[in-house]
């Protein structure tokens, strides 16, 4: 295994489907070396060529993280992205070689907490899975109520059943009863914690039920579907220490036309979670589309700062600190 | 508010209503009961109620219990000692659900030991309030042999556990709930530290 | 690369610690200039040549005694010297694979690490153990997994968990802390750990080592050196036992310094765990006597221009306002142009 320019460079040893829609790929070193170590709810970037360019979408770690002789990671299709999830499941093949980052986690299970209530909805199950991993060590009681679109989706599900027995509540659509968010939370002893990852719908009917019901941001967790955050209109806006003019075209984030253009940025989710790409702006002529989860409402009203991985803007004229 | 130069003594509140609360317990002791009231005022406005602990425990004598009992609420329990309410605090959050918040006022070392019966339910900060009230006492460990002193407020005393003569170090450990004293002559025998009363 | 271990030092009562000229020419010197003050001197900790930087955890030549000495401590004061939050388990496994996987790759010839799955095999072939284990699972392992591995290892280490925004202490062993006690300062947040140290808050240091520490990354770790002096090559000077100790600091003369007065550098090579998401602090103490340091004439020179001119407020923290004269005047013999009469200058330059 070698890491060259921070990145690991990995061996597909297994290709899988395990919905219509989704692929459960198995990355080992090519020289049997352990791969570094990591906690639940981690996600890793994977770099995707993509003709002049490089496409890095990023997929939670779905393998245990006390075991490292490799990684999952599940990809699901989708068809109007900007493409990375489709040359995943079309061009790549077992034995060929990718490059991923090393795991950063921004979804880390509370080491405190008296109970993990996790609410899960299609592929947002992924981190989950290494989350219910990381808790077979401990004596924490936890549920699993996760969400499908139906039977033929339900898969992963239906394997976390049978390791977790009755911990873990199936919702197939046409099935089962539909998943009553509320009712999930209700009556729940102090020390309990959600976390939630699915679509947006989900995510935020979680947030509603759980603030209604008297608990505290501090015992909310989510992580949204990162990969669809990215899109939208084409617009031009300028490096304030360079001058260089950066066009962003529909497909690509802000941090991807800089990176596309030869220049550096820090970033780590590229999901607008982290914060690690905060970039002050320096003039504004028209709206910033803040899309992330980091910055505060103020922030976002003010418009002095900009999360690139996934905001976009509609302007005549915009300059920003790099 | 207590505001002195010791970086590991905590920051306290003042007790408000804390949004979003389906259910509020105060907890107080001594001449903690003035904010008790205070607080039990503006829940009032917001058209609530909470459950009343209150312990007659005071290091300056006041008490609030004449006052609480004017006050509508959902129970009041009164305890005679301090270490009675914490031990109860703690059995009624074991059966306490998600929603609940928690109020807390009284000397620094009921905050500090009421801290320690709550982290255990892992109840944060935005789940907990602690307004400090009366002298500015304090609960101070040996570290020589573990014993721990209410009240001091000297910055040099005796030790009622290994009998040595202590100097307090203006350290604080949310752990212990305490400060830190240390034996006061330790370089050379009965060369003591200046005799100083604590935060004047 | 072959070490001659010191099998029996002791660093109590006699005191038959010493330092070969091999160890003393490879500990990391603290003082980069001749005044001292707090600054933010971390450095990535990459292998640098083949002294204290060579390996991610250095060994030297007093591993055997030094690990007998921290034995004898826990076994002196049980639950007083290592202590752990009940959360931090998967801390502590992230600490006990990142020592296991840094000794066996940095030292080979004495240790040896095996992995099958979750069963794993580990020899330490310089305190004679050959342990098998089930990773993840204390049950298999004779003390808590934090206090196995370094009850095998030098240096004290202290595990710290990220949460709201800062650091907690959340366990630690410590047979060589230096005045505090660990049963007081567990639980505690970077700002409240850092209380006692006079002027580093002032000059804005520790939120932006925080703010830096927050953002470390896994297999990117940091190194910084700290230090202090002591009285006699003694490992334990806890808070606990400063009735002990503390009168050593009474005897030291400007004739004895130099074999009495010890300075103790620390080196701190920081990681960020993986799974646990925890900070290790480790805390590798040298011991190196004034006379050891008058070996190489310009650390001594070096040394007696910061002890001179260092700030008051720091003398009292670490704890040798007693005897800082006696050692600046044992040391002047190896700085002759800043003798006493150019005190003055040295102070305003």
């Amino acid at each position: 295994m070698s890491l060259n320019n921070g990145t690991l460079n990995l061996r597909v040893a297994r290709i899988e489907a395990v919905t219509p829609e989704i692929k459960r790929f198995t990355l080992v070193s090519p020289d049997g070396a352990h791969l570094p170590a990591f906690s639940g709810g981690s996600h890793v970037v994977v770099l995707i060529p993509n003709g002049q360019n490089t496409l890095r979408n990023p997929y939670s770690l779905m393998s245990s993280p006390y075991d490292t002789s490799a990684y999952q990671i599940a990809v699901r299709r989708v068809e109007d992205g900007r493409g990375g999830s489709r040359r995943l499941h079309e061009s790549v093949r077992e034995g060929d070689l990718i490059d991923i980052t090393p795991p950063v986690n921004l979804f880390p299970l509370v080491k405190q907490a008296r109970l993990h209530l996790f609410i899960a909805g299609g592929v947002g199950i992924t981190p989950v899975i290494s989350q219910l991993e990381e808790l077979r060590l401990s004596k924490v009681p936890f549920e699993l109520h996760y969400a499908v679109r139906g039977p033929e989706h339900a898969r992963l599900g239906e394997e976390l059943q049978r390791i977790y027995g009755g911990q873990v509540h199936l919702y197939r659509k046409g099935v089962d009863e539909r998943l009553d968010i509320s009712s999930v939370l209700a009556d729940r002893p102090l020390g309990s914690h959600v976390y939630a990852c699915g679509p947006d719908s989900m995510i935020d009917a979680t947030l509603d039920c759980a603030r209604a019901l008297g608990w505290t941001d501090s015992h909310i967790h989510f992580e949204r579907f990162l990969e669809q955050s990215s899109g939208g209109e084409a617009f031009t806006f300028t490096l304030g220490r360079s001058g260089a003019k950066i066009e962003v075209s529909p497909d690509q984030s802000m941090l991807e036309a800089v990176e596309a253009a030869g220049f550096e940025m820090p970033y780590l989710c590229r999901g607008g979670a982290c914060g690690h790409c905060e970039t002050a702006v320096l003039e504004l002529d028209g709206e910033i589309l803040h899309t992330d989860d980091w910055l505060s409402d103020e922030d976002k009203l003010a418009n002095k700062k900009i999360m690139p991985c996934v905001s976009r803007a509609k302007c005549n004229h915009l300059v920003i600190d790099l | 508010m207590l505001i002195t130069g010791i970086k590991s003594r905590p920051v306290y509140d003042l007790l408000r209503p804390l949004p979003g609360g389906k259910r509020h317990i105060v907890a107080g002791q001594g001449s903690g009961g003035r904010a008790m009231l205070r607080l039990l005022d503006e829940l009032a406005d917001l058209g609530q109620q909470a459950t009343l602990l209150y312990s007659e425990e005071s290091f300056s004598g006041q008490n609030f219990l004449a006052q609480l009992q004017q006050q509508p609420a959902v129970e009041l329990r009164v305890y005679a000692s301090n270490q009675a309410l914490l031990e109860d605090l703690k059995g009624m959050l074991g059966q306490a659900r998600m929603g609940t918040r928690l109020y807390l006022t009284g000397s620094e070392s009921f905050l500090g030991t009421a801290m320690q019966v709550y982290t255990a339910f892992d109840m944060n900060r935005d789940e907990v309030l602690r307004e400090h009230s009366g002298t500015l006492v304090r609960r101070v460990w040996c570290v020589h042999c573990d014993t721990y002193t209410e009240n001091v407020t000297q910055r040099v005393y005796q030790c009622p556990g290994c009998d040595l003569t202590l100097v307090v170090r203006d350290h604080y450990s949310r752990r212990l709930a305490a400060f830190q004293a240390v034996k006061a002559d330790a370089e050379v025998p009965g060369e003591l530290p200046q005799a100083e009363e604590l935060d004047t | 690369m072959t070490i001659k271990f010191n099998r029996d030092e002791t660093y109590r009562d006699d005191y038959t610690f010493a330092n070969s000229p091999e160890t003393i020419a490879r500990v990391p010197f603290p003082f980069p200039d001749d005044d001292y003050m707090y600054s933010m001197n971390l450095e990535p900790h990459v292998s640098v040549g083949d002294g204290a930087f060579r390996a991610a955890f250095d060994i030297d030549e007093h591993y055997i005694s030094e690990c007998r000495d921290r034995a004898i401590t826990l076994e002196k004061d049980p639950g007083m010297h290592y202590v752990s939050a009940p959360h931090m388990m998967e801390a502590q496994w992230d600490l006990l694979e990142l020592i296991m996987e840094s000794y066996a790759r940095d030292y080979p010839e004495y240790f040896t690490l095996e992995r099958e799955g979750r069963n794993w095999h580990w020899v330490n072939r310089l305190l004679e153990i050959d342990d098998h284990f089930t990773f993840g699972d204390p049950a298999t392992l004779p003390f808590e997994p934090m206090e196995y591995i370094t009850r095998q290892a030098q240096g004290d280490w202290v595990l710290q968990e990220e949460r709201d925004g800062t650091l907690y202490w959340g366990a630690g062993i410590a047979t060589q802390r230096a005045d505090y006690s660990l049963r007081f300062n567990l639980g505690m947040s970077w700002e409240e750990f850092h209380g006692p140290v006079p002027l580093v808050k002032e000059i804005g240091m520790l939120d932006r080592a925080l703010k830096f520490l927050l953002r470390l990354r896994i297999g990117h770790p940091v190194r910084r050196l700290n230090w202090s002096l002591t009285v006699n090559p003694r490992l334990e000077v806890s808070a606990e036992s400063l009735p002990e100790w503390a009168p050593d600091r009474t005897i030291v003369t400007p004739e004895n310094a130099g074999k009495r007065v010890y300075l103790r550098i620390e080196l701190q090579p920081l990681h960020r765990l993986p799974r646990s998401n925890a900070i290790v602090f480790p805390i590798r103490t040298y011991l190196l006597s004034l006379e050891d340091i008058a070996t190489n004439p310009a650390w001594a020179r070096r040394m007696h221009r910061v002890l001179k001119t260092l700030n008051q407020e720091l003398v009292d923290y670490k704890g040798f306002s007693r005897y800082r004269d006696a050692a600046v005047e044992w040391l002047s013999q190896y700085d002759k142009e800043h003798g006493k009469e150019d005190e003055g200058e040295r102070k305003a330059g």
